[in-house]
């Protein structure tokens, strides 16, 4: 992966710290650094889902449901509904 | 005078119980020891002597009112500087929170007051913990007591240069890539990184949340395996954190038990970079466990190639993010330089109080994130951590431990590796695939290497089963 002095300030610009004289050090830095990274290109990872959690562990999430417990209960202090839905009057004309 | 040297915590408790010392004059042994060693050594970033002698002199009075002592009552402790100790320093070596005092205490650091342990002072680390070798402190090297031309290893540098200088009994450190196993093998001692969520990340200055875990640096496997216990906690302000029972975790080891476990040696571990000495001691250790009648068996673990890549991928992606928050407007002192908006007080406060390496590494995180690279390098390094972690976990049913080096050289010169990072990064080689996988590992001192440079096996275990790499280091100890 080969990185420019622009792709540096793009970097420097969306981290908030600038890098007066650190520019060519950390280029050739990120440089090698990067082309290690290429080993991964070995790896097929096609049907691996992403480990996104150091314990590895899982969100537990609740039956999706297309209801609301509480619907209609609050119909009382309204002047008028339907369906279980609540009408207010007109606020623009 | 107390002398500390192989001053176990075990021994402290049965010191103080049968008057040989008290923990004043154990807390006012350290202090003096500190005052001779640590400007040589730098481990200590910032001390706590009236509030340990204090602390000290209460343990001192409960034991003289009968009341029963905890295991780390009386025991002098140091934490690294980026764990939360109320009212103290907490720069995490770095200029931009050289004015920062914490207002609470870290979890871990709770649960140790409750047990009446004497926090001594905070240690020395890498920017953040980000390092193999504790150059990168904004406050200076620290350096390693068997020999001052060499680094103490990182980021826990700091930690373990005070238990091997004799200026604490045990300490506290944090792992996200190998901090606290690396400075164990470096300086001679245990280092345990116990199964992640097995302790409170509460209190503890986050670099690479998914990786980061505090643990144990002491003496011996016992006292790594005491001070373990203390810590390890479900806490409900750590999501991440699990309650699992560790009440036997410090329980002597029994010998037919561990004869049960088959220890596995991945070839991977062995090959090419692995510096001649080191390979021929862990030969040397095997050989050690073997008499013991443990059962070894050969293994492969072929994504283990790839973990130094995934490692310095995720890890500045999540560094990148979390030191967003050090914006110039809390925690930091105030930078120099004209102000005309406020994006200049973020580049100037940033690029200020960040070190070289912690510049480095929040381009690089930035950059795997950014538009166009995040699948190329932060989507494929979560997959092949993927990978990694399920080659651990099928391992794993076939052996219940897995032997290895620590580091693939003993503690290298100061300086040696600072102009080039990637060389200093495989450092971590060996001891980056059980931060990726979350499982527990620890560090052991190869035997008999007196008056030669440390050089520390590891052996890494299931999830939640630090007991088993622990025992077989407490009985290796023995031997």
């Amino acid at each position: 992966m080969r990185l420019t002095k622009k792709d540096i300030a793009k970097l420097s610009s969306l981290s908030r710290v600038s890098l007066k004289g650190e520019e060519d050090k950390l280029l050739k830095d990120l440089e090698e650094i990067l082309e290690h990274f290429s080993v991964l290109n070995e790896v097929n990872t096609d049907s691996t889902e992403p480990l996104l959690s150091g314990g590895g562990a899982t969100n537990v999430f609740r039956a999706d449901r297309g209801e609301w417990p509480y619907r209609g209960l609050g119909n009382e202090n309204f002047i008028s509904g339907k369906n279980d839905w609540m009408q207010i009057p007109p606020v623009f004309e | 005078m107390v002398d500390l040297r192989n001053l176990s915590i075990k021994k402290i408790k049965e010191g103080l119980l049968d008057k040989k010392f008290s923990a004043f004059e154990l807390t006012a042994a350290v202090f003096d020891v500190i005052e001779a060693k640590n400007g040589e050594l730098n481990a200590y970033l910032s001390l706590n002597k009236d509030r340990a002698l204090a602390t000290a002199a209460a343990v001192d009075a409960k034991l003289a009112g009968g009341e029963n002592l905890d295991d780390l009552a009386g025991v002098p402790l140091a934490v690294k500087d980026n764990i939360l100790v109320k009212g103290l320093p907490a720069t995490s070596a770095s200029k931009i929170l050289e004015n920062y005092r914490a207002s609470y205490d870290a979890e871990v650091v709770s649960r140790l007051r409750d047990q009446n342990a004497v926090l001594i002072g905070k240690t020395n680390l890498d920017e953040f913990a980000m390092g193999s070798s504790t150059e990168n402190s904004a406050y200076g090297v620290t350096r390693n007591p068997h020999d001052l031309n060499r680094v103490a290893g990182g980021s826990s540098g700091g930690s373990a240069a005070a238990v091997a200088g004799q200026m604490a009994v045990a300490a506290l450190g944090s792992d996200t890539g190998g901090s606290i196993r690396e400075p164990a093998s470096f300086c001679g001692i245990v280092g345990l990184k116990p199964t992640y969520g097995a302790v409170s990340r509460f209190g503890l200055t986050a670099m690479a949340s998914s990786l980061d875990q505090i643990g144990p640096l002491a003496k011996t496997a016992e006292d790594a395996a005491i001070l373990f216990k203390a810590i390890a906690s479900k806490d409900a302000k750590d999501s991440t954190s699990v309650g699992v029972d560790y009440a036997d975790v410090a329980d002597d080891p029994v010998l037919e038990k561990v004869r049960g476990l088959t220890i596995g040696v991945p070839d991977e571990y062995f090959g090419d970079g692995l510096d001649q000495e080191v390979g021929k001691e862990m030969e040397r250790a095997m050989d050690d466990l073997k008499s013991l009648k443990i059962k070894f068996k050969k293994i492969s673990l072929p994504y283990t190639k790839y973990a130094l890549a995934v490692y310095y991928i995720i890890m500045p992606a999540e560094v990148s993010t979390n030191l967003a928050r050090y914006d110039g407007l809390r925690y930091s002192p105030p930078s120099e330089g004209e102000k005309h908006k406020l994006s200049d007080l973020y580049f100037q406060n940033r690029s200020q109080g960040f070190g070289e390496e912690a510049k480095r590494r929040i381009l690089l995180g930035t950059f795997v994130l950014s538009a166009g690279y995040y699948d190329a390098y932060y989507l494929k390094a979560q997959k092949v951590r993927k990978l990694i972690k399920r080659d651990l976990e099928q391992t794993f049913q076939e052996v219940d431990v897995i032997f290895a080096p620590v580091s693939p050289t003993p503690a290298f010169k100061v300086g040696e590796k600072t102009a080039n990072p990637l060389a200093m990064y495989l450092s971590d080689i060996f001891t980056i695939p059980a931060n990726l996988a979350g499982i527990p590992a620890v560090s052991i001192p190869v035997r008999g290497r007196e008056g030669k440079l440390p050089i520390g096996f590891q052996l890494m275990g299931k999830n939640w089963r630090e007991k088993d790499v622990l025992d077989v280091g407490r009985l290796y100890e023995r031997l």
